[in-house]
C-alpha cells in the first residue's frame, strides 16, 4: 500500500483549491465533488508520472480509476509505482 | 543537454526553404486579396513530403519525430509567404497526428496514406458559436452507444472546412461525466447525409486558409467511425492542443525569422540624415528585440518538441510557448511595419499581410488570457 500523504496534499492545494476544508478521506468521490476538472485531471496524471514513476496511458483513463485516492493508489500500484 | 541539430535537419532546412521560395510565392498576394485556397501549392507540399512528416512509415509516411517536424515547419514557414497555406498544413497534420495516435487500425489504414499524399484534405471540428475558449461547454451532441450513433450540432471557424474531405469532430456524449469532459469523436466523411457547411467565412488575415461553419443534423455515424474511446474526448482534445500549439508555434518563427531577416535587410540599405537607419538605437533595439523573441521562443519550442518525443506530456510548455511566440509574432509583425515606414504599410511590401495574419494567432488554439490561466493553473493557483 502507497503512502498516500504527498498524493492527498497535492490534491488539497493543488486541485480542490478551496473545495475540501476538512479531512479528505480515502473514498471521498473526487469527481462527484467536484475536486476534479478537466484540467485538474491532467495536472493529476502529470503528478502521477512524475513522482511515482508511472506511465499512465490511455487504457487507465476510466473514471473508476480516478474517483477517489483509495482507486488512484490501487491504479499506480497496479502499475508498479515507485515512491 | 545537445542544442545541436543533425546533419539530415540542417539539410532538410536548407531543401525546404529553397522548394518554399521557388514554388510557393508566387501568387501570394492575389489569393490573399481573392481569398483564394492554393490547391496547386498544397499538393507541391504534399509531393514534398510536408504532409506526411509525422506518418509512420508503415502508412507511407517519413516517420519523423516532433523536434525534426517543428523543424521542417519552421523552415516552411521561413521560405514561404503564404501563412493561410501552412496554416492548413500544420491543421492536416494535427489531424494525421490523431488518427495515429487514436485510431483504430482500420481507420488508419483506410486514411492515413491518402491524408499524407494531399489526396484527401482534414479538418478538426472543435469550436462552437457558444464554445470557444470554454470548449467543454460544447453542445454538439452525439447519442446512442450501439452500433450507430446519431450526431447533431453546429462548428464555427473551422480550418480547411470548405475543402475538408474527412472531418474529426467533438461531440457531447452520455459516456462520462464532468471532469472528463463527457466528450467524443468522431470521423466524418465529406457528403454524409444531415452534414453541411457554410460558405468559406470572409476574415481579417490568413485569408488563403478556408473556414467554415458547419452543421450537422442527426449524422448518422457507425461506431468504427469513433476515434478513441467513447467519452474520452477531452484527453483527446487535451493531446491535439499540445502537437498543434508546437506545430503552430514552428510556424510562427519561421514568420518572426522571415520578417526579422528582411527588417534587418531594409535598415542595412534605407538611409536617411546621412546614415542607415539601422544605426538609430531606436530602430536597433526593435531589431533586437525581435531576435531575442525568436531565439527565447526556440527554445521553448523544441523543449516542448522534445518532451512529446520522448512520450512525456507538455501542457504548461504547450501554453508557454503558444502564448510567447503568438504573441512575439504580433509585436514582430507591428515593428517590422514600423521600421518600413510608408514602404512597410503599402500592400506590396508584404508586411500589411503578415501582420494581418498575425492577428489570429493569439486567438485561435487558446487565446493568449487562456494560456495566462492554464499556466496559472499549472503552478498551482
Amino acid at each position: 500500500m502507497q503512502d498516500d500523504t504527498k498524493l492527498i496534499e497535492f490534491i488539497k492545494t493543488d486541485l480542490a483549491r478551496g473545495k475540501v476544508t476538512g479531512t479528505l478521506g480515502s473514498s471521498d468521490d473526487l469527481i462527484e465533488s467536484e475536486i476534479l476538472d478537466s484540467l485538474g485531471i491532467m495536472k493529476l496524471i502529470l503528478f502521477l508520472e512524475s513522482n511515482y514513476a508511472v506511465k499512465i496511458s490511455d487504457d487507465d483513463l476510466t473514471l473508476e480509476n480516478f474517483s477517489s485516492i483509495m482507486s488512484i493508489n490501487s491504479l499506480i500500484e497496479k502499475k508498479g509505482a515507485k515512491p | 543537454m545537445n542544442f545541436s541539430l543533425t546533419d539530415t535537419q540542417l539539410l532538410q532546412w536548407d531543401s525546404i526553404v529553397e522548394f518554399s521560395r521557388r514554388e510557393l510565392n508566387a501568387e501570394v498576394r492575389e489569393n490573399d486579396q481573392l481569398g483564394n485556397f492554393p490547391l496547386a501549392n498544397w499538393q507541391k507540399c504534399a509531393d514534398m513530403g510536408l504532409l506526411s512528416l509525422l506518418t509512420p512509415e508503415a502508412y507511407g509516411g517519413l516517420g519523423e519525430d516532433l523536434v525534426s517536424t517543428v523543424h521542417s515547419i519552421e523552415a516552411l514557414s521561413y521560405g514561404c509567404e503564404d501563412s493561410g497555406l501552412v496554416h492548413a498544413i500544420v491543421t492536416q497534420l494535427c489531424c494525421i497526428v490523431l488518427i495515429n495516435l487514436y485510431g483504430s487500425e482500420a481507420q488508419k489504414q483506410q486514411y492515413l496514406r491518402k491524408l499524407s499524399s494531399g489526396e484527401l484534405i482534414a479538418a478538426q471540428s472543435i469550436t462552437e458559436p457558444d464554445a470557444g475558449s470554454d470548449v467543454l461547454s460544447m453542445r454538439t451532441k452525439v447519442e446512442g452507444d450501439g452500433a450507430v450513433h446519431s450526431l447533431s450540432g453546429g462548428k464555427v471557424f473551422i480550418s480547411n472546412g470548405p475543402l475538408a474531405d474527412l472531418v474529426i469532430v467533438f461531440a457531447k456524449c452520455s459516456a462520462g461525466k464532468s471532469a472528463f469532459g463527457d466528450i467524443s469523436c468522431f470521423l466524418v466523411e465529406k457528403g454524409a447525409p444531415g452534414y453541411s457547411m457554410g460558405k468559406p467565412l470572409q476574415k481579417m488575415g490568413l485569408r488563403t486558409l478556408q473556414n467554415c461553419e458547419m452543421f450537422f443534423d442527426e449524422v448518422s455515424v457507425p461506431d468504427q467511425m469513433m476515434l478513441g474511446k467513447n467519452g474520452h474526448g477531452m484527453f483527446i482534445f487535451n493531446e491535439a492542443i499540445e502537437w498543434e500549439r508546437a506545430l503552430m508555434t514552428a510556424s510562427h518563427l519561421g514568420t518572426i525569422e522571415r520578417v526579422l531577416e528582411k527588417s534587418i535587410g531594409y535598415v542595412k540599405t534605407r538611409k536617411q540624415f546621412g546614415k542607415e537607419i539601422g544605426k538609430n538605437q531606436a530602430i536597433a533595439n526593435k531589431i533586437g528585440t525581435m531576435k531575442v523573441n525568436l531565439e527565447l521562443g526556440k527554445l521553448i519550442l523544441y523543449k516542448m518538441a522534445w518532451l512529446k518525443d520522448q512520450g512525456k506530456r507538455a501542457t504548461l510548455e504547450a501554453s508557454l510557448g503558444k502564448l510567447f511566440v503568438s504573441e512575439s509574432l504580433k509585436s514582430a509583425c507591428l515593428d517590422a511595419i514600423q521600421i518600413h515606414g510608408g514602404y512597410g504599410y503599402m500592400q506590396e511590401c508584404d508586411l500589411e499581410r503578415d501582420l494581418r495574419d498575425s492577428v489570429a494567432a493569439t486567438i485561435y488554439s487558446g487565446t493568449s488570457e487562456m494560456q495566462r490561466n492554464i499556466i496559472a493553473r499549472m503552478l498551482g493557483l
